[in-house]
């Protein structure tokens, strides 16, 4: 697939988004992706021992992961959750000691190796600028790690040319939010007006770059792909909304 | 933990209420929580502080919970003697929207001697003619900063009352300036007030419900959640909201049958102010329930082990129906179990209001089911044979106005996060 190639004008750095923008992700929406994680992770855990049922997982991600936002946009809205914590959250209430915590990390990261692609075109475009000297870095609101992102671009993109990763997860300071560009230049030692900041969220990438005086330009997923995504997401509701609930008649089966 | 009360056949059908459906979602609020607790930014500046009254069972709940499973805790959390009529006095030396709102809805088409009272809680202060007018908030405002006599007498009464809350406040909070209120709900008024009256703290406000059922202005939701239901109607989709079809259940568990706080008394040597809630026996008294509900829904809670943990969120979900079941699609059963005693109206003053409307208050069978604290229940008792088609037409216009309400939101693309 051919990509149109952005201006890159006097910029001297160059930030990318990471999901969905170096690094696509398929047609499942979040809600299967953490489905997927949770049947994983139930698998996983038993074969070490630990029986818990992939729905109990799955029910148990969902309702850490929104609380944790909740608490955190209700104290301070700009900043970020870690995987970490959430995955220690989960492993308290499952029961888990460190070994339990640790599949629960890695299930998360075997599913999104398995379900991200690299954007080729955007790769091999960043490949030209590096060659030309302009720095290359990822800017991602994640609740990862820079050492999490560092891996799945190593794994699915070996010999890229990013130099340096800046996560939320990190800085405690979202794009959506704007929080995190000023930290970003900051640590890179650059001005707004050299930088040139790619995405695919518009809030995020584009309008909050640019309130900050960075150059910002959007690429977006194709439509049958986000036409796709949410079709899987009202399926997963659907599913969910129609499961019998209580611990007599778990989700189990329709994780199969 | 099995599911089952451990002696079934020795509880009271109140009992059994308790254990199976409010016990279940008072260990989901605990839960939350605690999720909120764990994921709270700079925890160690933060201090969560269970409001008096219904926050003391909150904080029983939540202790029996903890320990119970084990978790650990990141915020550390106490007690605070507080109501309405004591977070109001925070700002009564310079009269904001929070306090006049507050006060022209509690003390709407009453005197302003009357209001002056409750906020003084003394009644023998002489005040001049222009006090017995009827409340109006600018009014109020511009009497109670004047530099009269009388002005003076109620500002100093007012004054000498909250610097004893703050006391209690400072003691309660041990020198963080992060402030967690834990409380029933619904509008958070408390937490209104106190954010306004005491400024130089950070103030939120973790709810059992929120809701905005009044329609007011809503400054502080920004600070402020509803942990087990968030909603301003109830729909009939949503089964959680069926906890504002009939709130003073959920009021009526969580209160123990203590005095709300009104006033402190002077600090002893050493120690620091005491409410009038403090009376003899009044830590005893958290957990006293006659009636059944709450001792049911402690007993699930102490039920409860860590193997019990994952199944939380999912036995609510259960228990949430059911308690749907009962409050909305009530059976005369239902209505004799969940028959509440009068609640009082608060405030500072002792007025007292029936679950459901009398003769006197309301005249027609209509008019007495709109009047009462849980019309469904209402319905079932005045209709006995024809209530299941009352509850019908109840449903089928919650369900009209909620779609309305969803409507309106998304028009104004103001939908919750």
């Amino acid at each position: 697939m051919q990509m149109r190639p952005p201006e890159i004008g006097h910029a001297t750095l160059v930030s990318c988004d990471v999901f969905d923008t170096l690094l696509h992700r398929d047609h499942r929406s979040e809600t299967r992706r953490l489905r997927d994680v949770a049947v994983l992770a139930s698998r996983r855990l038993a074969e070490c021992g630990f029986v818990r049922d992939p729905a109990t997982v799955w029910r148990t991600r969902i309702d850490v992961q929104r609380h944790a936002y909740r608490a955190l946009d209700l104290a301070d809205p700009s900043g970020d959750v870690r995987f970490a914590d959430i995955v220690d959250a989960m492993s308290q209430i499952l029961a888990l000691d460190a070994r339990g915590a640790a599949i629960l990390h890695e299930a998360e990261i075997a599913v999104e190796r398995r379900q991200l692609a690299p954007n080729q075109p955007l790769f091999s475009w960043l490949g030209t600028q590096a060659k030309a000297g302009r720095r290359i870095i990822a800017v991602s609101d994640t609740y990862h790690t820079a050492a999490t992102i560092a891996h799945l671009l190593d794994t699915l993109a070996p010999g890229h040319p990013i130099a340096a990763i800046h996560t939320s997860a990190d800085y405690d300071a979202t794009k959506r939010t704007g929080a995190i560009f000023p930290k970003v230049l900051h640590v890179e030692g650059v001005h707004p007006g050299d930088v040139l900041h790619i995405g695919d969220d518009f809030t995020a990438d584009v309008a909050m770059a640019r309130a900050k005086g960075i150059r910002a330009w959007q690429v977006v997923r194709p439509r049958h792909v986000r036409l796709r995504r949410k079709m899987d997401a009202v399926r997963a509701r659907l599913l969910h909304a129609l499961s019998p609930t209580g611990p007599s008649a778990r989700l189990g089966s329709r994780f199969a | 933990m099995t599911g089952q009360p451990r002696s079934a056949s020795t509880r009271t059908a109140a009992q059994t209420f308790g254990y199976t459906v409010l016990g279940p979602i008072l260990t989901e609020f605990s839960l939350r929580l605690w999720l909120y607790q764990r994921f709270f930014p700079q925890p160690d500046d933060a201090v969560l502080l269970f409001c008096a009254r219904g926050g003391l069972r909150m904080r029983m709940v939540y202790e029996g919970f903890l320990a119970r499973t084990d978790l650990p805790v990141t915020v550390p959390h106490e007690s605070l003697m507080v109501s309405r009529l004591v977070a109001a006095r925070t700002g009564a030396a310079n009269p904001g929207e929070a306090l006049l709102s507050e006060l022209g809805r509690e003390f709407a088409g009453r005197p302003m001697n009357e209001v002056a009272a409750a906020l003084a809680q003394r009644d023998d202060i002489a005040l001049g003619p222009a006090w017995k007018g009827t409340f109006q908030a600018k009014r109020f405002a511009d009497l109670l900063t004047a530099a009269d006599p009388w002005a003076l007498a109620i500002r100093r009464e007012i004054a000498v009352q909250d610097e004893r809350f703050r006391a209690h406040l400072d003691a309660r909070t041990s020198g963080r300036r992060t402030v967690i209120l834990c409380d029933t709900g619904l509008y958070g008024s408390t937490v209104r007030l106190l954010r306004d009256g005491i400024a130089d703290r950070r103030w939120f406000c973790l709810q059992f419900a929120r809701s905005n059922y009044k329609r007011l202005a809503t400054p502080h939701f920004d600070c402020t959640r509803g942990l087990s239901v968030e909603s301003d109607v109830y729909r009939p989709w949503d089964v959680r909201t069926s906890a504002l079809r009939f709130w003073h259940l959920i009021e009526a568990v969580l209160e123990p049958d203590l005095p709300s706080v009104r006033v402190f008394a002077p600090a002893e040597s050493g120690a620091t102010p005491k409410s009038n809630l403090e009376i003899e026996g009044w830590q005893e008294r958290i957990g006293h329930d006659e009636k059944g509900l709450f001792s049911g829904a402690m007993a699930y809670v102490e039920d409860l082990d860590r193997a019990a943990l994952p199944d939380v969120s999912a036995r609510a979900d259960l228990a949430w129906r059911q308690f749907r079941r009962a409050v909305v699609w009530p059976d005369r059963a239902a209505v004799d179990l969940l028959s509440l005693d009068d609640r009082s109206r608060d405030f500072g003053r002792i007025e007292r209001v029936a679950q459901f409307a009398g003769r006197a208050g309301a005249p027609g069978p209509l008019a007495r089911i709109r009047e009462s604290l849980w019309r469904e229940g209402a319905v079932v008792r005045l209709f006995p044979d024809l209530g299941r088609a009352g509850l019908g037409l109840i449903e089928l216009a919650h369900s009209g106005r909620a779609l309305q309400a969803q409507g309106r939101r998304m028009i104004s693309g103001g939908a919750h996060r």
